[in-house]
């Protein structure tokens, strides 16, 4: 079960009303690559995970991401509260509050609904964590975007945090994918015979090139990001470019 | 004779990312607690409430991020022992709240002859 906590996972601060950021933030409340996906996705892949480390890895991920929604939320309805109708005009909002008022809806930047289809499930725990791994990098790319786009200090500290958080969820799923790899490639657990481990193959060679080069290419382009956050995560990811060992056990 | 090596191989590449790992747990702690000295500063100044939830936000997020690391390294020691010293600090930290401020989940004890649980501000809207 689930017990709510009437509290954020990391404070919001809004500096200035405004709703044309509130409008493209929308994307990680309700886009495909939001929070909303991320939780009931990971939700959704626990139940046919092999091994119970991985189930309570994707539960307790599912179960952040789920606090990262209310965060997004909050940012949300902070820089739309009180807008009058001609600055809902002015960013574009004006459709929104046609069919919704001032009520946050489950839509992406431009306000195509929640896509279900975006919840992708394979009973498959190779294929289910690639997926989620490569999910996590296109909820860090988006808040890379939103980031750029925002001048607000509160908004971008936030915003900041949640694009730290997928960097560290990323880093876990492929800890879990390798593991899995493992004990399938170590025991030879063949439950349903070889094409599992044909898998296997295919998969332990391209994942270090995977998480190498996304990562390093992280630490590029967002050096201010991880400032802002703290040096936790910045050493993070400066650890798994710089020693891909941590990311690239297959290598030798 | 292939795959025996292989496995070899990723064992000890394991333990070599399990000690880096240990290291990333660590920093993460460090500057948890470095982090909630510079938060507590600007948040004491707004209310003495704000700065004691900011701890225990700051306590909460080093236990998640400890959890989330336990979940792939359930061996490190280390970790369980950072683990528990944070949950007894979050215990009193949460604990000292709620007897001031009112429940802040189902099941925290109400010290008041109201149904305070209902009647606080959700969190965003403060
Ligand atoms: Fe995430």
């Amino acid at each position: 079960m689930w017990i709510y906590e009437k509290k954020l996972e990391y404070p919001v601060r809004v500096d200035k009303r405004n709703p044309e950021l509130a409008k493209i933030i929308m994307t990680q409340y309700g886009g495909p690559d939001g929070e909303l996906a991320a939780s009931l996705r990971y939700l959704n892949q626990r139940y046919t995970m092999p091994d119970n480390k991985t189930k309570a890895l994707l539960t307790d991920i599912g179960t952040e991401e789920l606090a990262h929604l209310e965060i997004v939320a909050t940012l949300i309805y902070k820089l739309s509260k009180n807008a009058d109708l001609e600055e809902l005009r002015a960013a574009n909002l004006i459709g929104h509050y046609t069919e919704h008022g001032k009520a946050l809806y489950y839509a992406d930047a431009v306000g195509i609904p929640f896509p279900i289809e975006c919840l992708t499930a394979k009973d498959d725990p190779i294929a289910d964590l690639q997926d989620d791994m490569a999910a996590e990098q296109r909820a860090r790319a988006t808040y890379n975007h939103l980031m750029n786009l925002t001048d607000d200090k509160g908004v971008y500290d936030t915003l900041a945090f949640l694009r730290q958080r997928e960097i560290n969820h990323f880093q876990r799923f492929g800890e879990a994918l390798q593991q899995v790899q493992e004990s399938y490639a170590c025991k030879k657990v063949i439950v349903q015979g070889a094409s599992i481990t044909s898998n296997v193959a295919v998969a332990g060679t391209t994942t270090p090139n995977v998480q190498g080069v996304s990562t390093s290419s992280n630490v590029a382009g967002t050096s201010t990001a991880a400032n802002v956050q703290g040096t936790s995560t910045a050493s993070n990811i400066a650890g798994a470019s710089k020693t891909p060992n941590v990311s690239g056990t297959y290598k030798k | 004779m292939a795959t025996i090596n292989k496995n070899k191989n990723i064992k000890t590449a394991n333990t070599k990312a399990a000690t880096a790992n240990t290291q990333t747990a660590k920093a993460n702690v460090q500057s948890a607690t470095t982090a909630t000295k510079t938060a507590t500063k600007t948040a004491a100044a707004i209310s003495a409430q704000m700065s004691l939830m900011d701890q225990i936000q700051q306590v909460e997020f080093t236990i998640y991020e400890l959890i989330l690391y336990l979940d792939t390294h359930p061996e490190d020691t280390f970790a369980i022992e950072q683990y528990n010293m944070s949950v007894n600090e979050h215990n009193a930290l949460r604990a000292q709240y709620v007897k001031q401020y009112g429940p802040l989940m189902q099941g925290d004890p109400v010290n008041a002859n109201t149904w305070t649980w209902g009647l606080s501000d959700f969190p965003w809207d403060y």
